[in-house]
């Protein structure tokens, strides 16, 4: 994870300021940063957007795919991930200094997505057993100001929910059996449906409080943090521990209640975002690409 | 770290549209592909003398800014704006008008549904007062697609763009702008998108209301109703089977249910398609094939208008076999055109008076010969048995279209009154052709082109349009132009661009060639050609060294000098592929500057050549081959006459006639040691009254022949070692032996025996032997029997099919002659860079490029000899006009169902003897025999056949003489004069 140097002495201003509910740049505990969002950053996909929150500053593409179900659910399709972790980014991602946070990111995307059953994969399926949509979710870190995971998640969603799904408009038989033909019309296609899918709220331990939206200074006072992964309900589906440190059950629990609260504000900020970004397509003239994150 | 973002909406300040898109790849990925446009502010209006645009290039502007008025209704000044549908069913029309504009996104459309057209018109550009409006790159005219919008409304909707866009741009030089559409439906949509006031006019409307001058384009309209079901209502005479959706048939192609191929008609109603599938390539796998009935392995035959289903010569079908139990077999017989037959119906006055249309008419002739044949086939089955019955199936599908403007002639409707008349083709594998025109009378006797538009699913022959006049019947220059037409010969005279490709003259060679060529100006060459020959392309030198060896070489006309690859005279020349002979002119290949000028080995000159040098033995064996390109001088341009008489006298010491005779002995033990390798010796139809081969002047022929093969093999067996990929080869497939069935059957007749399957020596062998006056007539049969020989590149050939079968040589290819076949011209380049004169060219060295040549000088090689024969025999009909009839020996090619095809060896001409309908005659199929009474005909048997021109058909007529049958042997009355 991408660390900054801080001294002691600025280590025990900042922890002392979250103990009284005032952060170095004037949030509270529970606060996000201020981001924007920007349509089509990659205009050759299928649906990309480009996130900021705070400094942290990523890109999501998503690319449609035709692909074999798993043998182990032949009626789903699959969303595959995968991080770049720029070295623009930060220093420590020099090499392959990324690939090791690159692949946690992924792991925890996928159990958020490809496995919580927050979406219906059924839908991507297209002919079981053999046909299915396959989303690459294509994510790359561009700048890390903290607080990575919870922008990924919040940009995939978005992504996700602006992804065309090109429709399926017959079968082909002149490659093997029953190549899905798809519509060739830039305006037919179908959304996925993502509303009840997750994002994640890390929740680094700064002192003895949990902050949300920790900035890059504030991580690197915590020693590890809990990732949750919360549905627009508040509902928890995952959690997982990042970094070192323990944490007694009392404190989980707290966490877990905040999360809970916040992931759901969170996340149905999100859904309203994904409303607005669709509406903003279907206009004649799609401009501004640009709208304010606002949680 | 906004930086680029900020570059990025900074750009977005210049014209700029995204333009998205989906594609599918081959592995069925969808693909979203997203590009900007950079729309342009500076592209011309098109009006010559427009200040308010800024033009690059002034001489693109043609559209005049006081445009003729030619219209009685759109009596304003008006520029045309046509709609794709209009420019491919009006084509012929919108040819003639002035002032068009053709928008880019409208072009593009035609471009898929119609390339000819669209090139047709594209050229048309070049020389009209017509603009080429790049819409989609305007500023002014670009529309993006909205969002909830289909494709068709967003083209409509920039259609009417651009009529917005002209309309105000045009208004300060008074001129309007008028849609040309066929389409209601279009019409009506441009309306509510425009919000009425539009100039709207159809084809039918705009050239009925013009003036007497363009009288000529009432004719050439395309009338069919634009809506269907219309169109099905005009046409009510017939009702074919429909053809299926275009996903259905290429399902079925793939699972194998159904098939896919070129249509080969006999006639209009019978044909075949060749396919491949398990069965055929199992087949192939096996063998040779020897038993009969597989013999239509591969084809499957279609018999009757609704099997046939509106399918013409060419077209690429879908078919569908039909179950066992309706297969049937092909009739054999030879159609007689209903313009050529005293028709029963038409001549009986009492029938026509109950007849209500022409259409009626037509039906009931055709119903009678469509009976007629399958009574016959009927017959066929019973006799030869259910064994010999064919695949046969039905077409449910036609994925292209070939219909090529064709030559023939419109016979007037016996209906008074109607415009309905119909177009009867030379060519009769074409189907007659309904053509609506108002004053039918100024087409009597003319012979016209005419342009198939579309078959309606209830008419029974196709619908189309006259495009052109080309003179009264029977002259010798229509049928030429005719002939011309027919075959798609280019013959239009040299454009610009390929005269400027051509040297200045007075022409010299440059002095730098004397340095880099090898110097064959003291050596003794000559040339010997036919008398008249002014494109000398081949010159033969022969001398003995002091070991008593012989230097040979042949010089040929270095004609790639002065074509250089990749100009608009190398274009030109690849697309002509060959210079076409007629009986009475010649269609260059190449300008005549070159062909009978500079390349043109004449005497006395110096001359640059590509020159092939053997080292031989005496006895011919050939020591070393070399390649040059030279520059020689040749010493005498000698016929083959007086290369014979040469050949002849006894005179010794002079170097050209020694030269000769050294050429001419060698050329004996090559031609001997040719025919022992197995070479046939075919003969296409120089034979005399008693049967046999004339040719006085044999040894000059064949001295240059025996070179010029030899030549050709050395370089085909050069350019292959060193260019194994890419090499152009001549190859000749060895003859199924189903091919050699009809000389089978005439040699079992006769009771001689015929080896066909054994090669060509034992073939060659097998004639050898035969009686003298079977000899000849045995060859010309045994040449119909060939296949074709071929062109190919070697990199797109297996090896195993390399050899060429009639010269019985492994390797061949042509080199000789380069002023007038393509061909020889990419063996030459190919063969320079072979011998590192020329530096390797990546257009030449290029498999699949070579193929492409390669099957488009085997099309022009096709047609030109095509062309040829049929212009020889218009002439040598003209040689028998105002005569009595002749008598002459004839032989019978092939026996037909109701006809004997003869052969008559004095004007090399071929035709039929028809048997009256109501004659009777027993048919033979097995035996290939008919028998008339006490007569028995068969194939090969020696016949006298009178020979007379049919004046007011213009048409050969043959009658048997010997053996008299009555019915066949009575005089014609029309036939005297």
């Amino acid at each position: 994870m991408a660390e900054i140097l801080l001294s002691e002495v600025e280590k025990y201003y900042l922890v002392m300021g979250v103990g009284q509910d005032v952060r170095v740049d004037g949030r509270s505990r529970s606060d996000y940063r201020q981001g924007d969002i920007d349509l089509n950053a990659v205009t050759n996909s299928h649906g990309s957007i480009r996130a900021r929150l705070g400094e942290t500053d990523v890109i999501v593409a998503t690319k449609v795919d035709l692909g074999t179900p798993d043998p182990d659910r032949p009626d789903r399709g699959t969303i595959k991930f995968l991080v770049d972790c720029s070295p623009t980014a930060s220093p420590d991602f020099e090499g392959r200094g990324g690939d090791e946070l690159a692949e946690k990111i992924c792991r925890i995307l996928s159990i958020a997505y490809d496995k919580s059953g927050t979406i219906d994969l059924k839908n991507l399926c297209i002919t079981p057993k053999k046909y299915c949509y396959v989303i690459d979710v294509d994510i790359l870190v561009l700048q890390c100001g903290g607080n990575l995971i919870d922008v990924i998640s919040m940009a995939v969603k978005l992504c996700l929910g602006i992804c065309e799904l090109p429709r399926v408009t017959g079968l082909r038989y002149d490659l093997g059996q029953g190549v899905p033909v798809f519509s060739t019309d830039e305006f037919e296609f179908d959304y996925l449906d993502v509303k009840n899918s997750p994002v994640v709220v890390t929740l680094p331990r700064v002192g003895r409080y949990f902050v949300v939206d920790a900035s890059l200074e504030e991580e690197s006072c915590s020693k590890g943090k809990l990732a949750f992964g919360v549905t627009p309900d508040g509902c928890v589906t995952s959690i997982d521990k990042l970094g070192r440190g323990c944490y007694q059950v009392k404190s989980i629990q707290a966490a877990t209640a905040m999360a809970s609260t916040v992931g759901a504000n969170v996340n149905n900020t999100i859904n309203m975002r994904i409303d607005s970004l669709r509406e903003l397509k279907l206009r004649a003239d799609p401009k501004p690409l640009s709208m304010p994150m606002d949680i | 770290m906004y930086s680029a973002m900020e570059y990025g909406y900074g750009m977005r300040k210049r014209p700029v549209e995204e333009v998205t898109f989906y594609r599918q790849n081959k592995k069925g990925k969808p693909l979203k592909i997203s590009r900007e446009k950079y729309l342009r502010t500076d592209i011309c209006c098109g009006v010559n003398g427009c200040k308010k645009c800024i033009a690059t290039d002034r001489s693109l502007c043609r559209l005049e800014i006081a445009p003729a008025i030619n219209s009685k209704k759109f009596d304003f000044k008006h520029f045309i704006l046509p709609d794709a549908g209009f420019i491919i069913r009006q084509t012929d029309v919108l040819d003639d008008l002035d002032n068009v504009i053709l928008l880019q996104s409208v072009m593009e459309e035609v471009y898929k549904r119609n390339v000819t057209k669209y090139k047709r018109i594209r050229n048309g550009v070049k020389t009209k007062s017509w603009t080429y409006f790049l819409n989609e790159h305007s500023k002014d005219t670009f529309v993006n697609r909205k969002p909830n919008e289909t494709t068709d409304e967003r083209n409509t909707r920039e259609f009417v763009q651009c009529y917005k866009y002209f309309t105000e741009h045009l208004a300060s030089f008074g001129i309007k702008v008028i849609i040309f559409s066929d389409n209601p439906a279009f019409r009506e949509e441009v309306e509510k998108i425009h919000g009425g006031d539009v100039l709207l006019a159809s084809a039918e409307e705009y050239v009925l209301t013009m003036t007497d001058k363009f009288k000529d384009l009432m004719d050439r309209l395309c009338l069919i109703p634009y809506n269907e079901d219309e169109a099905v209502k005009k046409y009510q005479d017939f009702t074919y089977p429909p053809h299926f959706d275009s996903n259905l048939l290429q399902a079925g192609i793939k699972s194998g249910k159904y098939y896919q191929g070129a249509f080969r008609s006999f006639n209009f109603f019978e044909g075949f398609v060749r396919i491949e599938d398990d069965a055929s390539a199992a087949n192939a796998k096996s063998g040779p094939r020897k038993q009969k009935d597989d013999l239509a392995y591969n084809e499957i035959l279609l018999q009757g208008l609704e099997n046939v289903n509106r399918a013409c010569e060419g077209d690429i079908v879908v078919i569908e076999v039909l179950p066992e139990d309706k297969w049937s077999i092909p009739s054999g017989m030879v159609t007689v055109d209903a313009i050529e037959k005293e028709s029963p119906l038409v001549a009986d006055k009492v029938v026509l008076e109950n007849v209500e249309t022409d259409v009626d008419v037509q039906e009931h002739e055709d119903r009678l010969e469509e009976e007629e044949i399958f009574a016959a086939v009927a017959e066929s089955v019973k006799n030869v048995g259910e064994k010999k019955r064919q695949r046969t199936g039905r077409v449910i599908g036609i994925i292209r279209r070939k219909w090529l403007p064709i030559c023939g002639m419109i016979r007037k409707s016996l209906k008074e009154g109607t415009s309905f008349h119909y177009f009867f083709p030379d060519n009769k594998k074409m189907p007659k052709v309904r053509i609506e025109t108002r004053n039918v009378d100024r087409f009597e006797g003319q012979k016209i082109v005419a342009q198939i538009d579309q078959w309606p699913i209830s008419s029974r022959f196709p619908v189309g349009h006259y495009i052109k006049i080309l003179g009264p019947a029977g002259t010798i220059e229509t049928e030429t132009s005719a002939i011309l037409h027919e075959h798609g010969i280019p013959h239009d005279p040299f454009s610009k661009a390929v005269e400027a490709c051509l040297p200045q003259m007075p022409w010299t060679i440059d002095p730098s060639e004397y340095a880099k060529r090898k110097d064959f100006r003291d050596i003794i060459v000559c040339s010997v050609d036919p008398p008249g020959c002014t494109d000398i392309d081949d010159a033969l030198h022969c001398r003995r060294l002091d070991d008593g060896m012989y230097e040979v070489g042949v010089h040929i006309a270095d004609v790639s000098y002065f074509v250089q690859p990749n100009n608009a005279l190398d274009d030109e020349a690849a697309k002509r592929g060959t210079t076409v002979y007629l009986a009475d002119r010649r269609i260059d290949m190449i300008p005549p500057l070159i062909s009978s000028n500079l390349a043109s080995l004449h005497s006395g000159t110096d001359k640059l050549v590509f020159s092939c040098i053997w080292t031989m033995t005496p006895s011919a064996d050939i020591l070393d081959t070399k390649f040059y390109k030279g520059i020689m001088n040749s010493k005498s341009a000698m016929t083959y006459a007086e290369a014979q008489a040469r050949l002849n006298s006894k005179t010794t010491g002079d170097p050209i006639t020694d030269s000769l005779r050294g050429l001419s002995t060698l050329a004996q033990i090559l031609k001997k040691k040719r025919f022992d390798n197995g070479a046939l010796m075919l003969s296409a139809s120089e034979v005399n009254e008693e049967g046999e081969i004339e040719d006085d002047c044999e040894e000059s022929h064949s001295l240059v022949e025996e070179f010029m093969l030899l030549a050709n093999c050395s370089v085909a067996k050069f350019t292959l070692e060193t260019f194994r990929e890419f090499s152009l080869l001549r190859r000749h497939p060895i003859p199924p032996p189903a091919n050699f069935e009809p000389l089978q059957l005439a040699a079992k007749a006769h009771g001689i025996k015929i080896v066909v399957d054994e090669g060509s020596k034992a073939l060659n062998e097998s004639l050898e032997r035969q009686p003298a006056e079977l000899k000849s007539i045995l060859r010309v049969l045994t040449t119909r029997c060939m296949t074709q020989a071929l062109y190919c590149c070697s990199g797109t050939t297996p090896p195993d099919e390399y050899p060429h079968f009639g010269l019985a040589a492994k390797l061949y290819t042509h080199f000789t002659s380069p002023i007038r076949r393509y061909a020889d011209l990419m063996v030459h380049r190919l063969l320079a860079i072979a011998i590192e004169v020329d530096r390797p060219n990546p257009r030449i060295l290029d498999s699949q490029r070579m193929h492409g040549i390669a099957e488009n000088i085997n099309l022009r090689h096709r047609m030109a000899q095509y062309a040829s024969r049929a212009s020889y025999n218009i002439h040598k009909s003209k040689t028998l006009k105002g005569k009595n009839e002749e008598e002459h020996t004839g032989f019978v090619l092939f026996v037909k169902r109701n006809a004997l095809q003869v052969f008559v060896p004095r004007y090399a001409m071929e035709g039929f003897i028809f048997f009256p309908k109501d004659m009777q005659y027993n048919y033979n199929e097995k035996d290939g025999e008919i028998t008339i009474g006490s007569t028995k005909f068969r194939s090969l048997d020696r016949l006298t056949i009178g020979l007379s021109l049919e004046e007011e058909k213009d048409r050969v007529v043959f009658r048997l003489l010997k053996p008299e049958v009555a019915g066949l042997s009575d005089k014609p009355a029309s036939s005297t004069k």
